[in-house]
């Protein structure tokens, strides 16, 4: 169980182990430098930051203008407040800390999801070796975000 | 937003609009994605709107097999204010008037 709420309490452990812990941190690393430092036409970029409107790209492009900075600073502030737990095992998820990690753990099954072209009929089989790799980590994201979900306190 | 003192003004100057052209309805329309979770989605419309659990699970399943589902109506700001939200969450969202949605 990597996430574990001790009864009646509200803060969560995180029960990962070293190698565990240091994949998460080299992606979220990932993900913080695609943030900072992406390509506009990065699919997956466009994927963390979708039009709002579909049928209307001048409305799309003004309120991309006008949220794109704040979305993008507080989806950095997420996987910083991951990146600074992963630094220092033992330490708990407080309520806000469970939102960053539930919210940085999806940002990154978008990112390899559009990386690896992911469908409803989930990630596609192939005889490529580093996008097998990739494929476990895709499915290992979503089992540690499925194992945090359970382990929420009630709202 | 509510108008103004300035915005009350008298006779022939009164926006016609607010007469022949009540504002039409935004929605909120969250799309059907591969990768987020069912679970996930689920507790997203918990949390942000509120919803029951019997309610977001069933807008939720509404999404996964329709393609998509309204989870909001009301005026555009309110409507912009909800999609961000949505957007940070992962979710695919967007809005659109109701009658073209």
């Amino acid at each position: 169980m990597p996430f574990v709420r001790p009864r009646g309490g509200d803060e969560i452990r995180v029960r990962l182990d070293a190698d565990e812990r240091g994949l998460l941190t080299d992606l979220v690393g990932q993900l913080v430098s695609l943030l900072e430092n992406g390509d506009e036409g990065d699919p997956a970029l466009a994927r963390l930051l979708p039009a709002a409107y579909r049928d209307d790209a001048e409305a799309a492009a003004e309120f991309r203008r006008f949220t794109a900075d704040d979305l993008t600073r507080r989806k950095l502030e997420n996987g910083r407040a991951v990146l600074a737990v992963l630094g220092e095992p033992g330490s708990t998820l407080d309520r806000a800390a469970q939102q960053s990690w539930l919210r940085t753990l999806n940002d990154l099954r978008l990112t390899l999801g559009e990386r690896l072209g992911v469908t409803g009929d989930g990630v596609p089989a192939g005889d490529d070796k580093q996008l097998q790799a990739m494929g476990h980590v895709f499915d290992w994201l979503g089992y540690l975000q499925e194992a945090l979900l359970r382990s929420l306190p009630k709202a | 937003m509510s108008p103004t003192l300035d915005d009350t003004r008298t006779g022939t100057e009164a926006d016609q609009r607010l007469l022949t052209s009540p504002d039409t309805p935004w929605v909120t329309l969250v799309w059907d994605d591969p990768v987020n979770l069912m679970t996930y989605v689920t507790h997203v419309f918990e949390t942000y709107f509120g919803f029951g659990r019997a309610e977001a699970k069933r807008l939720m399943m509404r999404v996964h097999t329709e393609g998509r589902a309204v989870v909001a109506t009301g005026n555009r700001e309110e409507m912009e204010r909800h999609v961000e939200a949505m957007h940070d969450y992962g979710l695919w969202a967007t809005l659109a008037k109701q009658d073209e949605a």
